[in-house]
C-alpha cells in the first residue's frame, strides 16, 4: 500500500506543493504550512521530507535564481510529479473511508 | 534589511551539509530580511545543522559507523599511548613536575583530538562534515559526562592549576577535533551576501 509510506507532515507538504504551483520553495512551503497548521516549521525539517518524496518519486526539484535578499543563494523549486499527486489522492480517498461512520470527535472522547 | 547573524550563518555554512545547504541558507537569509528575529534565525541554524547531519549519516549508514569506529580506536590508540609515554617519562623529574606534565598531556590531547578529527574525515571526504560532526558530538558527550561525573563524586581540592589545564581540554576537545576534520577553514564572504 503506497500511502502508508506518507508521514503526516510529507502529506501536508504535498498538499502545500499542490496550492502553491509553480512558486513552490522552501520559504513559502513553510509559510504555507505555518498559515495552516498554526504551528512552527523548522525548514530543515521541510528540506528533510523534501528530500524523501524526491526519492520516492512524488516531487521533483529544479534550482531558480539567486538573489542579493537570500545571501546569494538560489531557491530550490519543487513539483509534484503525477505518481505525487496520485498518491495525494489516494491517501485522501482512504482517509475519507476511515473518517466515515466515526461518531462525532468532541470533548476527547470518540 | 539588518544583517543576518554572522556567528550563526557562519555555523551553518560550516557544519550544514546535504545538497540543500545553499537553498536552507538562502531561504532562512530570506524570511529573516522580511523580520523574523534574531532567535529565530538561530532556532533554524541549529536545527537544520542537526538535521541535516542526522540525515546524512542515516543516509550513509556503514560510512558513518566506519567512520565513529575509526575515531574511538583513535582515541582509545591516543589514550594507551598517553599512558606508556607517561609511565617512561616518570623516571624523570621533569616530567613529575605539575607544571610540565598537566601542559603537557593537555597538548598531547589536543594534538591527537586534531589528528583524530583528520582520521575521520578521510574516511569519506563528501560527507566529511556530518561525519566529524558525529564523532564530535559523540566523544564530545562522553568526555563532558564523565568530566560532570569526576567533578561531582572524585575530585576534592587540588591543585588549580590542574583545573585550568582539565578544564580548557575539555572546552577545546571539539574545536581541535573539528579542525583536524577541515571544519573550521574560513571561506572569503560572497559578493551579494549580506
Amino acid at each position: 500500500m503506497r500511502q502508508r509510506d506518507i508521514s503526516n507532515f510529507e502529506l501536508m507538504i504535498l498538499l502545500a506543493l499542490i496550492r502553491l504551483g509553480e512558486n513552490a520553495y522552501g520559504v513559502p512551503i513553510s509559510l504555507e504550512i505555518e498559515k495552516r497548521t498554526r504551528r512552527d516549521v523548522a525548514l530543515g525539517s521541510v528540506y528533510a521530507a523534501l528530500e524523501r518524496l524526491e526519492k520516492k518519486g512524488l516531487v521533483v526539484s529544479s534550482l531558480g535564481e539567486a538573489t542579493p535578499e537570500r545571501g546569494g543563494k538560489a531557491k530550490r523549486f519543487f513539483h509534484l510529479t503525477g505518481k505525487g499527486l496520485r498518491d495525494v489522492r489516494e491517501t485522501q480517498r482512504a482517509l475519507e473511508k476511515l473518517w466515515k461512520g466515526l461518531p462525532e470527535l468532541s470533548g476527547g472522547k470518540a | 534589511m539588518s544583517s543576518v547573524p554572522s556567528i550563526a550563518r557562519w555555523l551553518l555554512e560550516h557544519f550544514g551539509s546535504g545538497p540543500d545547504n545553499d537553498a536552507i541558507m538562502g531561504d532562512i537569509a530570506e524570511q529573516y530580511a522580511q523580520g523574523r528575529s534574531r532567535i529565530w534565525y538561530w532556532q533554524q541554524v541549529v536545527t537544520a545543522i542537526a538535521i541535516s547531519m542526522i540525515r546524512e549519516c542515516w543516509n550513509h549508514k556503514l560510512l558513518a559507523s566506519q567512520a565513529l569506529v575509526r575515531g574511538w580506536l583513535g582515541l582509545y590508540l591516543c589514550s594507551y599511548l598517553g599512558r606508556l609515554f607517561g609511565n617512561l617519562a616518570s623516571w624523570s623529574r621533569w616530567w613529575r613536575a605539575d607544571w610540565i606534565r598537566v601542559p603537557g598531556y593537555t597538548l598531547w590531547w589536543l594534538l591527537s583530538l586534531f589528528l583524530i578529527g583528520y582520521l575521520v574525515a578521510r574516511v569519506n571526504r563528501s560527507h566529511r562534515v556530518p561525519f566529524v560532526l558525529l564523532f564530535t558530538v559523540s566523544s564530545c558527550g562522553v568526555a563532558w559526562s564523565w568530566f560532570a561525573f569526576a567533578l561531582r563524586y572524585f575530585m576534592g581540592p587540588g591543585s588549580p592549576r590542574y583545573y585550568f589545564f582539565f578544564i580548557l581540554l575539555n572546552l577545546s576537545m571539539p574545536a581541535a577535533i573539528l579542525a583536524g576534520g577541515g571544519l573550521l577553514r574560513f571561506k572569503v564572504a560572497e559578493k551579494g551576501q549580506s
